[in-house]
């Protein structure tokens, strides 16, 4: 039934709680918004659902699977993009998607196919050959949201994926995300762009590390008696 | 100069939180004299030879003994013939063979002339020769005992040595003053540049470039902390040559700072010219490497004489400021020269640094307008 | 085995779009042949001497003469008093000052002691003992030629000669003690350093991240990594040789075979150790300090540049730790002594232990996780 469930899922830092004891459950095919200012500790959760930190203490399932026990294979039913642009500068946008597939063990021949398909997507046909170094920011976030989703992942995260890109590649940028979303992969954004949060079917807020609130915008609104999420975010941003 | 003074302070915060860089450069200074004022010997305690003794009668059982008596040599195998002791250097890893010819009493007492034979494992000639030295001073001494027996005393000739400036043959002395050049080029030069590309790898450098700083003042703002740290280095060698090693400082302390102080400026200068040259992290670390490091290793005249090169490296190495700036250390250390006496080679030295400055504060100001 | 040739490629892509790593890949070679076989030479071969004779005889002058017919020195003429013998050490004019005493003829030949006076430079205290040898060794020689020439009335003199038979290195060049220490260098930078970067680079920029989220597993990341590199060493390597067969005319005495398996090995632990270097060092500073660090002690204990023999007991026992020495023992042996593998088995063995250690070393110390 759920894609995600998270149990009382804890980080440290030394003395800083980075992230505390935050559960809730994601369900497949679900656009579940992470909303938090700057070091709320959205990242830090994330990374944690995504293998690349060790939780303090906690549990989670994902894709079904165990955090602790089975990452192997959550592994290999997850995507990421990260905050920062990972994929290798010096390597082609082809090549870089390659790489990636190969990696998930997409069988060559079917490999070639989805990179195509995305291509011709993205129209980035034309440009496959050239350095990621050379390409603007945008295609950048849409070739890493694509590239995260070449071996068919069940659940993608995605650490503020639309930062700094303007308007137009955002929505451009979302238009993907519904796509996918439709095919019945599970989203999972972070995002500190309070009319992104909208978009999203379930949002959940962050502050301090604590999950102050979750439920889709509607409810929220009604929730909290205000009249934007704006608001809603600045009342625990603020306190 | 505000934005100097802050660009430094946040230089100084990153140097003091990366504890294991902090330490590696401190200790860098210490473990780089240690290595080299304790392990550099030239000699060669019990170095392992073979006698092969071809007439095997008194006079050569007595030259025998004088061998192993001289306290140079282990005596690993006595061969018995060639083939022998061809196994011996490559078995028994013996540096050098003697072979004693036959009838040696004979051509020793009444031809008085005897050849010996030395093989000489030449694959190490350094070893080698400091192994020859040994056997033809050993074999000097036995001659002399023979003729002393036979003619009395006849030695009047007496020889005095007197090692000026370093009466115990410290080799240390030649190593200090490389040594802070070495540890100044790493820390002013390659550290500042390095940090400096780090910031353009990691994007960090384009938020500062967005505030109204100017470039220079962000690579000065490198630069100074590291030349700072470079001279604290500098004064942790000097406290350990003469502390430990006993090297003396016989010129005037405050003439010797200022030309560390100027020499520090020098390699500060290469730091901005690698900083105005070099884009990755890596690009920094090679150019000084290759560009500036090896150079100064092999063409400072600290490890290698300069006056073995072939001429054209010997005026390359003029280039170099590091050539300058030992000689000028040394002297004033070891024979007390004054700033007279090395005026010269600070004029290089402050020539070489503007010269770079005006060239990579060009270089960089103009990376930055396009 | 698709994804271990996957990342194979991508390196190789990325090493041969790096203009800059390709340049140095060429041009350091090149540079240290060039410059460090003509340089790394300390031989001691100008010694520089003056005279003051305050004797002015026909023996001191006979002695003189002796010295400038010696190969061994330079000549600087004379001077004539202590101040100009002061000048003449501060400026390094002359590395040393033979000085015979007034009445130096009449007491030698009276048979009363006399004394001649040597006074050397000794900031190079290796120059300095060496030539005072040789000055030594001259005036001795003077001496016994000297007697030779007397009428044979007089008894001969014994004297013993020696033949010097110079094996594995007949020309006594420099060079073929320089150039495989180059190649021994070579290596290993390219194994430690350029893997070290790499890898602490990935980290910075975070595609290490992006790498770390998929289902690959360790040993294929590193074997992924391993390869191109060793690869490139192993190139480095051969171009080396072939530089150091034709330009330098240095042959190999033992079997090529063995030498590249030897260097084969030789890489696998120091890319291990550029690898552990990586992945335990937060940073490319961080990294290069380490390896920079461990390659100077290396280099500085291996006896590249000097023997080990005279080194204290620590050091010997740090030597223990330190695969450039085994390795360089390796390389001399089998170029210039043309040993075979049966006498370098223990350093392979060692390093070949090394290698495992290091590299199992490696692997556990690469988390996928950050702390």
């Amino acid at each position: 039934m759920y894609t995600i469930e998270v149990h009382n899922l804890t980080k440290r830092f030394g003395s800083f709680t980075a992230v505390n004891n935050i559960s809730f459950q994601v369900k497949r095919g679900e656009i579940f918004g992470f909303l938090g200012a700057n070091g709320a500790g959205k990242t830090t959760a994330m990374k944690m659902m995504c293998g690349l930190l060790l939780p303090t203490s906690g549990t989670a399932r994902i894709a079904g699977y165990d955090l602790k026990t089975e990452s192997k294979q959550i592994k290999k039913e997850i995507g990421y993009m990260s905050q920062r642009f990972s994929l290798y500068d010096d390597l082609t946008i082809k090549e870089n998607m390659t790489l990636f597939g190969t990696i998930y063990k997409v069988p060559k021949q079917e490999l070639n196919e989805r990179i195509e398909g995305h291509l011709t997507e993205l129209n980035l046909m034309k440009h496959k050959d050239q350095l990621v170094s050379s390409i603007p920011l945008g295609w950048k976030q849409k070739l890493a949201f694509s590239t995260a989703l070449l071996h068919h992942p069940k659940i993608v995260f995605l650490d503020e994926p639309t930062s700094g890109v303007d308007p137009i590649v955002r929505r451009e940028f979302w238009s993907l995300i519904y796509k996918a979303a439709a095919q019945g992969v599970t989203i999972f954004i972070t995002t500190h762009y309070m009319d992104e949060a909208s978009y999203c079917e379930r949002i959940s807020i962050m502050a301090e590390g604590d999950l102050k609130l979750i439920g889709t915008p509607t409810e929220l609104k009604i929730q909290m008696g205000v009249n934007t999420i704006d608001e809603l975010f600045t009342h625990f941003v603020n306190r | 100069m505000n934005q100097l003074l802050a660009i430094i302070r946040k230089e100084l915060i990153h140097i003091y939180r990366d504890k294991i860089s902090l330490f590696l450069m401190l200790s860098m200074p210490i473990v780089l004299i240690i290595l080299f004022g304790f392990t550099i010997s030239t000699e060669i305690p019990n170095a392992k030879i073979s006698i092969y003794d071809q007439s095997e009668d008194v006079q050569s059982k007595r030259l025998i003994q004088s061998l192993t008596a001289s306290g140079y040599f282990q005596v690993v195998n006595y061969p018995k013939s060639e083939k022998e002791i061809a196994e011996d250097f490559s078995q028994l890893q013996i540096k050098a063979a003697i072979i004693i010819p036959p009838q040696f009493e004979k051509k020793l007492i009444s031809e008085k002339e005897v050849e010996l034979q030395v093989i000489n494992d030449m694959s190490d000639i350094n070893v080698a020769s400091v192994i020859k030295q040994y056997i033809e001073t050993v074999i000097l001494n036995f001659e002399n005992d023979i003729n002393l027996t036979e003619f009395g005393k006849i030695g009047q000739l007496k020889v005095s040595i007197q090692m000026k400036y370093n009466p115990e043959l410290n080799s240390v002395y030649m190593f200090v003053p490389g040594i802070i050049t070495l540890i100044m080029i790493i820390i002013t030069a390659l550290m500042s540049s390095i940090t400096l590309a780090r910031e353009s790898e990691t994007n960090t450098m384009k938020m500062m470039l967005i505030t109204p700083v100017k470039k220079i003042h962000i690579v000065l703002g490198k630069v100074i902390p590291y030349m700072a740290l470079s001279f604290l280095s500098t004064l942790i060698i000097l406290a350990i040559s003469v502390w430990i090693f006993d090297m003396p400082i016989k010129g005037n302390i405050f003439v010797l700072l200022i030309l560390c102080i100027v020499f520090m400026f020098t390699s500060a200068s290469f730091g901005l010219l690698i900083s105005a040259i070099s884009k990755t992290q890596l690009d920094a670390m090679m150019i000084t490497m290759m560009g500036l490091f090896l150079p100064t290793v092999l063409l400072s005249g600290f490890l290698f004489p300069l006056d073995n090169m072939p001429y054209g490296f010997q005026l390359l190495a003029n280039i170099f400021p590091a050539k300058w700036f030992i000689l000028a250390l040394k002297d004033i250390m070891i024979k007390g020269a004054t700033f007279i006496d090395i005026w010269f080679y600070v004029a290089v030295l402050l020539f070489i640094s503007t010269l770079l400055t005006i060239f990579s504060v060009t270089q960089i100001d103009r990376r930055r307008a396009s | 085995m698709r994804i271990i040739l996957m990342l194979i490629k991508k390196e190789f892509l990325q090493v041969f779009r790096n203009r800059l790593l390709i340049s140095i890949l060429i041009v350091a070679p090149l540079v240290q042949f060039l410059i460090f076989p003509f340089t790394a030479d300390y031989e001691i071969k100008h010694i520089s001497i003056a005279f003051w004779d305050q004797d002015h005889s026909t023996l001191s002058r006979e002695i003189i003469e002796h010295f400038r017919h010696s190969s061994h020195f330079i000549d600087c003429g004379f001077i004539d008093s202590e101040a100009e013998k002061e000048e003449a050490l501060l400026h390094d004019h002359v590395d040393f000052i033979l000085q015979f005493p007034p009445h130096f003829e009449k007491q030698m030949v009276r048979g009363e002691e006399s004394q001649i006076a040597i006074t050397a430079n000794a900031i190079n205290s290796v120059k300095a003992g060496i030539g005072s040898d040789y000055i030594k060794n001259v005036l001795t020689g003077f001496f016994e030629s000297k007697e030779e020439g007397t009428p044979p009335s007089i008894k001969k003199m014994t004297s013993i000669s020696i033949n010097h038979i110079h094996w594995y290195n007949e020309k006594m060049n420099y060079q073929n003690i320089m150039v495989p220490g180059i190649l021994v260098i070579l290596v290993t930078l390219i194994g430690s350093y350029v893997t070290a970067l790499n890898i602490v680079r990935e980290k910075e920029i975070g595609t290490i991240e992006q790498i770390n989220v998929t289902p690959i597993l360790k040993w294929q990341f590193l074997v992924g990594k391993m390869i191109p590199f060793w690869i490139l060493g192993m190139l480095e390597f051969i171009v080396g040789l072939i530089l150091m067969v034709f330009f330098f005319g240095i042959s190999i005495q033992g079997s090529t075979t063995t030498l590249l398996g030897a260097t084969a090995i030789y890489l696998l632990v120091m890319l291990g150790l550029g690898f552990f270097i990586s992945f335990v060092s937060k940073n490319q500073l961080q990294a290069m300090f380490i390896v920079f660090f461990l390659f100077v002690i290396y280099v500085l204990l291996s006896g590249l540049f000097t023997p080990t023999e005279g080194m204290p007991e620590w050091a010997k026992w740090i030597n223990f730790a330190n695969p450039m020495s085994f390795y360089m023992d390796i390389i001399k042996l089998v170029i210039l002594k043309g040993a075979g593998l049966r006498e370098i088995a223990s350093q392979v063995l060692i390093l070949s232990g090394m290698a495992v250690g290091i590299n199992i070393a490696a692997l556990l110390s690469y988390s996928d996780k950050i702390n």
